[in-house]
């Protein structure tokens, strides 16, 4: 079980942030392309990501920001900035927050500064760059 | 025609309900690579079988097929060994709960998901997703919230297919669409969230410069 992609993904970025926290970022930086090559996943080692982190399919994933408790990251999520010049450390208000229980869809997009209520959930192939309040749902309308 | 799908599939190899044979196997990695091969106009020459056997669209059905069989017999944990390696190597996340039909075709498998139950001779391209299971929990066929695709099933590239919906025999699905809701057997859908439209048939006669045979 812990061989899976999904577990061993977010294990790998749990360690990733705990070496970036003690100041080892080159370390951090390599498990995190290592978690790039495995899984072809970018989280950045700076983001911060609370418990209970579920990542189903992995290809394709990109994370940078902070996020609250039990966050869903469907297949192919984009949450980031919307540049990558940007440190985390330097510019934190450069990326988007998001609150507890958040759900992104499938291809669903977090782009820019911004922040994301708890208990939102995100439809697939939805692109998000305002602010949304919490217990809502987003999604593109016909 | 959506009903009695159920009835035609029954006839092909790929039965839900009885798990396939050694042979059965294997006759479908050769349908797999004998379409490969129609559609790329490859030759059966040698060095074009290697090829053709170490290109990833074939690696990754291929490795889907012997997991499946696997997890069918019951050895769960040898499937989800093939599945590791599988997802590792190609980058498709096929699960070997989700049931394939011969001859299907995966273009480029990086970021491919699927899950849920596939006809006979479907095309997939670059990273389409099939699964779904979080909107609700009915069961089509394909297994819990899953989705139930027919015979001869076109679907572009980044497509994503969520939820337990059916989509009829010989539909076409274009690029970078979402499908929420069911298909009609024979249509096109595109867009986001997909509508559908009539299909019509490519004439290739009229576009200038493709020849289709020789």
């Amino acid at each position: 079980v812990f061989l899976t992609p999904p577990l061993l993904c977010v294990f790998l970025y749990r360690l990733a942030h705990l070496l970036w926290n003690v100041n080892a970022r080159r370390l951090a930086r390599f498990l995190a392309w290592i978690n790039f090559v495995m899984h072809k996943a970018s989280i950045s080692p700076a983001s911060k990501i609370g418990a209970g982190l579920y990542i189903p399919h992995t290809v394709g994933i990109m994370f940078h920001g902070i996020a609250g408790d039990h966050l869903i990251l469907f297949a192919r999520a984009v949450v980031a900035a919307n540049s990558i010049n940007f440190d985390i450390s330097n510019h934190p208000e450069a990326y988007p927050v998001l609150g507890d229980g958040v759900q992104v869809g499938a291809w669903g997009r977090v782009i820019g500064s911004l922040k994301i209520g708890s208990h939102t959930k995100i439809a697939p192939y939805t692109v998000v760059t305002q602010d949304v309040m919490p217990n809502s749902i987003v999604f593109r309308g016909r | 025609m959506i009903c009695n799908r159920n009835e035609s599939r029954s006839s092909s190899s790929n039965n839900a309900n009885v798990p396939p044979s050694v042979y059965q196997t294997i006759q479908n990695i050769k349908s797999d690579i004998k379409r490969m091969r129609e559609l790329m106009n490859v030759t059966p020459s040698f060095p074009g079988t290697v090829f053709l056997l170490l290109s990833p669209s074939i690696m990754a059905m291929h490795l889907y097929r012997w997991s499946f069989y696997l997890y069918s017999k019951h050895l769960h944990a040898a499937g989800r060994l093939i599945w590791l390696f599988n997802h590792y190597l190609t980058g498709a996340d096929i699960s070997p709960e989700s049931i394939i039909g011969p001859s299907c075709y995966i273009g480029h498998p990086v970021g491919t998901v699927i899950t849920g139950k596939l006809g006979t001779k479907v095309s997939l391209f670059g990273s389409a997703i099939l699964g779904g299971g979080c909107r609700d929990e009915s069961d089509i066929g394909g297994g819990a919230g899953l989705p139930l695709v027919g015979n001869n099933v076109f679907i572009g590239v980044n497509t994503t297919i969520l939820g337990a919906i059916r989509i009829g025999d010989g539909a076409q699905v274009g690029a970078c669409s979402l499908v929420l809701e069911d298909i009609p057997p024979g249509k096109l859908a595109f867009g986001n969230p997909a509508k559908v439209r009539d299909a019509k048939p490519i004439d290739y006669e009229k576009v200038a410069g493709i020849t289709t045979h020789e």
